[in-house]
């Protein structure tokens, strides 16, 4: 085990409940080695939802509050409003941030309330077995569409950024030295700042949308069907038919939630 | 990275997903042959390779069960 492990992780609660080559592990220990660097973990309050990552604050040892399914961002919202000093971020999954949860997701996006959304997207409900998810691509086989998806899945970034997201990042598991420096922007960035990581999931979305379970191919696949913004700027649409732009998607800069909460109780200190 | 490093798997943790294997630009880690208590195979260090201490492996593994040591020169 490495030193950022033993330092970070409730030993106890270990090994965690991913199968064998779930991405969600590299996520969180490329979450915790930006925590390292940014000497932070005595500020952090994680916020975990249902589902697989919603397990990942569980792990941590620092703060944490696991919530209902699709309710990670309002109780985020809710902590960060009462204790501004906080760092809160919110683990979620595809399904938990923008099924169950879409409603929270756009109007946490659209108050700019200074959270970082960790959305771990695998394309599918991996927990319970392997059903469609908002984030299934069309025509992909699973347990709950046998005939293929008939329908379009939504893009989260494009959604946060219409929203009012003021940093919109995507990186995937097979990307942890960028995921790092997406992690500390994010956490220093005053404001609604999102990050989906698209990770493989080789149990369900493998055996089910793939066909194979073996994780190193799965991540090898998704490292191919990505393309970096500034090489995708200079790409025909032809050539960006299938693909999944990474990088940082959005930045701006717009009037924060609980400062103007502050302005509007006249500085007061709480 | 000049130096001598070294992969230290932890076998309580391992999962033998085989990412590190894949992850490994010098094809440093091979499967040992051996298994842990809960019957998932091991990778090992090919004494034969030299690591450069890049540590993709330790970044890339989910369970946080590789660490590399050594130093750079």
């Amino acid at each position: 085990m490495n030193r950022i492990a033993e330092q970070y992780l409730r030993q106890e609660t270990l090994p965690m409940i991913f199968c064998p080559g779930c991405g969600d592990g590299t996520v969180l220990g490329a979450f915790l080695r930006a925590v390292d660097e940014m000497k932070i973990s005595d500020q952090l309050a994680l916020v975990g939802g249902i589902g697989c990552s919603g397990w990942m604050p569980v792990y941590v040892n620092a703060d944490a509050i696991h919530t209902l399914h699709g309710r990670a961002i309002p109780v985020g919202i809710g902590l960060k409003v009462t204790r501004p000093e906080r760092k809160v971020v919110v683990f979620t999954g595809d399904g938990d941030a923008i099924g169950i949860g879409g409603n929270h997701f756009i109007h946490a996006a659209r108050r700019n309330v200074d959270l970082t959304v960790v959305m771990i997207n695998n394309s599918i409900y991996g927990m319970t077995g392997g059903q469609m998810a908002p984030t299934t691509p069309s025509g992909a086989t699973t347990q709950t569409s046998p005939y293929g998806n008939p329908e379009q899945p939504f893009d989260a970034c494009r959604l946060a950024e219409a929203a009012g997201a003021t940093y919109v990042a995507r990186w995937t598991a097979g990307h942890p030295r960028q995921l790092v420096k997406a992690f500390k922007e994010a956490i220093d960035h005053p404001g609604f700042a999102f990050i989906e990581v698209v990770t493989q999931c080789p149990v369900q979305a493998g055996r089910y949308i793939k066909g194979g379970m073996d994780a190193p191919e799965f991540l090898a696949d998704i490292r191919k069907s990505v393309v970096p913004v500034a090489q995708a700027e200079r790409m025909t649409p032809e050539e960006l038919a299938g693909k999944t732009r990474i990088g940082l998607l959005h930045r701006s800069q717009r009037p924060e939630l609980t400062q103007q909460l502050a302005a509007i109780r006249g500085g007061e200190k709480r | 990275m000049r130096g001598s490093f070294k992969v230290l798997i932890d076998d309580k943790w391992c999962k033998g997903c085989g990412l590190c294997l894949a992850e490994c630009p010098k094809e440093v880690l091979i499967w040992s042959g051996r298994r842990n208590a809960k019957g998932y195979n091991l990778p090992a260090e090919d004494p034969a390779k030299a690591c450069t201490g890049c540590q993709l492996c330790e970044l890339i593994c989910p369970d946080q069960a590789i660490r590399v040591e050594g130093e750079p020169q």
